[in-house]
């Protein structure tokens, strides 16, 4: 009897199709933690956006739980787009407008330039930690054809 | 000049502090793919950082790519780029 799962079933579209996009992350929170101990500014500066940081100061310090989600998020967007061979900076992709665990994804330079080859999209991200490690989850929906 | 078994050494050692690699940074085969390795996205910036400071070098963005720390040879393929001659 031929196998006729979902599975097998699926048929993904091709990456320049334009279709829905998805990337996911997990990050240490302790790992992030000791980078800034290791790096200071340089790490936390190549990394993140000036907004960024200003959101992941609490009480004067910078939050290495909040950052991790952040880190998570950023890489999230390089597996949703497949940027790993793009040559960007992390800062070109920045975590906007956060309420709660959610927020969204702006890019910049050379990330936005890269992204567009598959259109326009929003880019909606939510984020989680637990037991030290933080997630994000990116989902990025067209919104129209450049 | 730095020669190349020099920069390898180099290279390792800083793999070593911070590629939290599963196997021995001073063992693995030149071309061996540090990402089956166990090197992760996160441990990838350390390295980048520890190479950084290593060589007082700073690495531009469009060498910020995953291929340019797959291997030590594709580090130091990068390195040679960016350290004077």
């Amino acid at each position: 009897m031929p196998e006729t799962s979902a599975v097998t079933a699926l048929k993904l579209a091709p990456a320049s199709a334009g279709g829905a996009r998805i990337g996911i992350d997990l990050v240490h929170v302790d790992r992030i933690a000791a980078s800034i101990e290791s790096f200071g500014p340089r790490f936390s500066q190549r990394l993140f956006a000036a907004a960024e940081l200003r959101d992941c100061t609490v009480a004067g310090r910078l939050d290495p739980a909040l950052l991790a989600r952040r880190f998570a998020a950023k890489e999230a967007t390089i597996k949703a787009f497949d940027l790993s061979e793009a040559g960007i900076g992390w800062s070109q992709i920045e975590m906007t407008d956060c309420v709660g665990t959610s927020g969204r994804i702006r890019l910049h330079g050379r990330a936005a330039e890269s992204a567009e080859r598959f259109g326009t999209y929003e880019i909606a991200v939510t984020s989680s930690q637990d037991d030290g490690m933080a997630c994000a989850i990116v989902v990025a929906l067209p919104c129209g054809r450049a | 000049m730095t020669d190349n078994a020099s920069l390898d050494t180099r290279i390792r050692a800083v793999l070593a502090q911070h590629g939290r690699l599963a196997q021995d940074a001073g063992t693995l085969a030149d071309s061996a793919d540090l990402y089956q390795a166990g090197l992760t996205s996160h441990a990838s910036v350390n390295v980048m950082l520890g190479l950084e400071s290593a060589f007082d070098i700073e690495f531009p963005d469009q060498m910020l790519t995953r291929s340019v720390f797959s291997s030590v040879a594709a580090i130091r393929g990068a390195l040679s780029q960016l350290i004077p001659a």
